[in-house]
């Protein structure tokens, strides 16, 4: 096993510039930056300013990322290498995880607004947090799952070789590490993305926080009534994550593959080049060996890319299933003092948000009338996802299936599919609206429609992901078992297929049901600057107390929401858990 | 014997896989396989022995040449012929009896007749009692008898053997090479042609009628070595004839590989 090393020129090529360009922007923090946040803007199609959007969120973007790895390198690796710690910085992190995106919002801004005595900085190191909050939970996953893989073997010779400390650290550790990071972060960026506007338009306490980005400009383009900027705005959203994944992600994710324990023969996978690529480099050959050779990394890593990141996804599915099932079982002592801990970390950011007199404030709180819609709000919610979870979970148990099945269609579908996860739910909801508007007129069943697709975009990318993964990971001996002894058709898909994917299914379900928590607000409230729309949920109830600042309702919304969250794992998904443990292939 | 009477007729077989580079797995090999032979294939790793054996289920076509099966063409995998694999290739969420049950259950056999044969090939394995047991409660010996039962439940006329005993233990694999003798013998199972892939040079003196070597790149066929040693050959395993068939075929392959073969055994 070599050192660490990272080939240095891919990712420094887009970091370079932008850096530069960070330190330019220094000596104008001041007047000039507050004349740009205070200029009202209209976002119209010919005003997107590079500068100020584009630019600005990839900034943040950037800065966000680096704080995720950050934090995800030392809880990560702290976690996995003291069993003590484990106990309770795992539990913690499942929790946190699973709070959305706008459940960070009020203490964020209270907390960054006060510090900077509501200066443009302390907005924008809101929004980069929150962003954070966005990307952190994946890489910090990935870090973790990645020392939790080392085999034993290769721990103990490190040991009897006298490799310690900081030597392990770096030659153990990290190359372990380095894998699931990349994949981890290739969800983060992912998950960013997808909150990007959230993480633009800040309304809390009946203000609005613009931040100039491309995640504003969308969607203060829709919220004009501009379509045309807003999917301009999209498009340019959608090429930026194309860019970075074929100049970072790729590279990365190839070199990523040294680092693995496991054999990366894929089964299915021996012809990594299309019929097109391979004629091309044997022309190419005729001409010049060193030409071919030189061209040949750059046209085959396309097609090994969406192999790889399934291959890491499902490795990271599979540590959120030994997360769950480990925690479960082992360590009853462990989670309560995690949730002990969760429970006062709680109610000191609580004591933080909620005014200093606490007696009186609960008092008037649960005389409130609203809290009598709550049981209604939780109804609409739960009920919006369970439609939406079985819609993705019909279309893309068949999709993913006959795409997995199909290197054609598999090396056609997934850079289409890998891009339109990154689309800001929010972004979409302006567009559905009108469709809404115009065929439906605004009607009841016609919001509800609209909630269920959107809620639709925060959960079926888990499933189909989770899905193509595992049916790619069946092993080939188990495929060539079931051909030799005559399984064909329906009778393979239920009898191989089905069970084969079924831990998939269920650890895709709970990452979507979590995806889509997320989504509910931006699925159930938005409001167009002359007219609201709604449908009673527990989103919509989040989205209107932040937005009036009643910090207590928020808290009571997260709490439901999370509480749900919690319900759903420990009984539905937890037994389902255990009752597939014995369909995992042994290795 | 004539050639005629041959239930495997392998006529210049050759496979290609085009990939970043072209990769002769087999070149042109040819041989027989006769009813009741115990035939083994020997050959470094890399030589397409495996490859062979898919082709030969039908699991794989050849680039060029053609498999005869009692003189038909085979083009895809048929009950007649049926497989062990090295890592067992057991499905994880159906028990033992189910497992032996799945070919049996793709031929659309009446649940009666089913379980019947199911239990017998169970009992042949000496895997009775273990019915309702999942795989990962067996230990790696008891999986590969589900595999063979698995086999045999079909009642094929060959059965193929991918590496069967080199994930398993050396004395779990003796007792087990043993038993497989036991089953290619026993007049009652209607199987009774074994083709088996090792690199084992050992087991292979041990187990084969006849015993035939590939090279590696390309995969062809070097030599085809007739064991004449008297069964059941558990002490003639330590006599001078059997250590010369041993060296014989060690030195065919060193021949074509280089010297760090013998140390593999």
């Amino acid at each position: 096993m070599g050192g660490f090393r990272v080939r240095p020129d891919y990712f420094i090529v887009p970091v370079i510039p932008l850096a530069f360009y960070l330190l330019t922007q220094i000596p104008v923090v001041g007047p000039s930056l507050h004349a740009i946040y205070s200029y009202p803007y209209t976002a119209d199609l010919f005003q997107l300013n590079w500068d100020n959007f584009v630019l600005r969120t990839m900034i943040r973007m950037i800065l966000a990322y680096g704080l995720s790895v950050a934090f995800a390198l030392v809880y990560g690796i702290t976690a996995a290498m003291s069993k003590r710690a484990e106990q309770f910085l795992i539990p913690i992190l499942d929790i946190l995880q699973s709070i959305p995106v706008l459940g960070y919002l009020p203490g964020v801004i209270i907390l960054f607004l006060s510090l900077f005595n509501g200066n443009i900085i302390g907005q924008e190191l809101a929004s980069i947090i929150l962003i954070f909050t966005g990307m952190v939970w994946a890489v910090t996953f990935g870090v973790y799952g990645g020392v939790k893989t080392i085999p034993r073997d290769i721990s103990e010779a490190a040991h009897s070789f006298g490799i310690r400390r900081t030597k392990y650290l770096r030659d153990v550790v990290l190359p372990a590490i380095y894998p699931p990071f990349i994949s981890g972060s290739i969800l983060a960026w992912g998950g960013g993305w997808y909150f990007l506007i959230a993480c633009e338009y800040l309304s809390f306490a009946n203000k609005v926080y613009q931040l100039p980005g491309l995640g504003f400009y969308i969607f203060k383009a829709a919220l004009d009534g501009n379509l045309t900027a807003s999917i301009f705005g999209l498009l340019i959203l959608v090429v930026i994550v194309g860019i970075i994944n074929r100049l970072i992600w790729h590279p990365l994710m190839d070199h990523a593959e040294k680092f693995k324990y496991e054999s990366s023969v894929l089964p299915g996978h021996r012809r990594m080049q299309s019929r097109a690529t391979h004629l091309l480099l044997k022309e190419l050959r005729k001409v010049s060996d060193d030409l071919a050779a030189a061209v040949e990394p750059v046209v085959t890593l396309e097609h090994r890319y969406y192999p790889h990141v399934l291959r890491f996804r499902h490795a990271n599915t599979l540590t959120h299933f030994h997360i769950r099932t480990a925690w479960h079982k082992h360590s009853r002592l462990g989670s309560l003092i995690g949730t002990v801990i969760g429970i006062v970390l709680a109610i000191i950011i609580f004591r933080i948000l909620v005014p200093p007199r606490l007696p009186e404030a609960l008092r008037e709180f649960v005389l409130r009338r609203d809290l009598a819609q709550l049981p209604s709000y939780a109804f609409g919610s739960v009920a919006r996802l369970l439609v939406g979870y079985l819609i993705a979970l019909s279309w893309t148990l068949v999709a993913g299936i006959v795409i997995a099945r199909s290197e054609r269609l598999f090396n056609a579908l997934l850079p289409v599919f890998d891009i339109a996860q990154s689309v800001p739910a929010l972004a979409l909801f302006p567009i559905v609206i009108s469709v809404v508007i115009n065929y439906f007129h605004g009607s009841e069943l016609g919001l509800e429609l609209a909630s269920v697709v959107l809620v639709l975009t925060g959960m079926q990318w888990y499933l189909l992901f989770n899905i193509i993964g595992a049916v790619k990971a069946i092993p080939s001996d188990v495929i060539e078992a079931s051909r030799c002894f005559g399984l064909r058709g329906l009778g393979y898909i239920r009898n191989v297929v089905l069970p084969a994917i079924l831990p998939a299914i269920i650890l895709g379900s709970i990452q979507a049901w979590g995806g889509g928590w997320n989504a509910t607000i931006a699925s159930e409230y938005i409001n167009l600057g002359t007219k609201t729309y709604h449908v009673a949920g527990l989103g919509y109830l989040l989205d209107i107390s932040v937005g009036r600042g009643d910090t207590p309702m928020v808290l009571v919304a997260i709490g439901l929401m999370a509480g749900i969250v919690f319900l759903m794992n420990r009984t539905i998904w937890h037994y389902s858990l255990k009752q597939v443990d014995k369909y995992k292939f042994e290795a | 014997m004539t050639a005629s009477s041959a239930v495997l007729r392998v006529g210049g077989v050759s496979k290609v896989f085009e990939g970043n580079q072209k990769i002769r797995a087999l070149e042109a090999v040819t041989f027989d396989v006769f009813p009741h032979e115990f035939l083994c294939i020997v050959g470094p790793s890399g030589c397409g022995k495996s490859t062979l054996l898919r082709i030969l289920d039908g699991l794989d076509l050849p680039t060029s040449g053609q498999v005869l099966f009692n003189g038909e063409l085979v083009t895809a995998p048929s009950p007649k012929i049926s497989m062990i694999f090295q890592t067992f290739a057991l499905l994880p969420w159906k028990n033992v009896r189910e497992n032996v049950e799945l070919g049996l259950e793709a031929q659309g056999l009446p649940l009666r007749a089913r379980r019947e044969k199911a239990a017998k090939y169970i009992e042949s394995v000496g895997l009775s009692g273990f019915e309702e047991a999942y795989p990962r409660e067996l230990s790696g010996g008891m999986k590969q008898r589900v595999g063979i039962a698995r086999a045999l439940a079909v009642e094929p006329e060959v059965l193929l053997m991918d590496e069967p005993f080199s994930s398993l233990d050396e004395l779990t694999a003796d007792t087990l090479r043993k038993e497989v003798l036991e089953i290619w013998r026993d007049p009652t199972i209607v199987t009774n042609t074994f083709v088996m892939v090792t690199h084992n040079v050992h087991e292979a003196v041990f187990m084969a009628d006849r015993i035939i070597i590939l090279r590696a790149r390309p995969g062809t066929l070097v030599a085809d070595i007739t064991v004449e040693l008297p069964r059941p050959r558990v002490k003639v395993a330590q006599t001078q004839e059997f250590f010369d068939y041993e060296k014989k075929i060690i030195s065919v392959i060193e021949q074509y590989s280089g010297p760090a073969y013998g140390t593999q055994t």
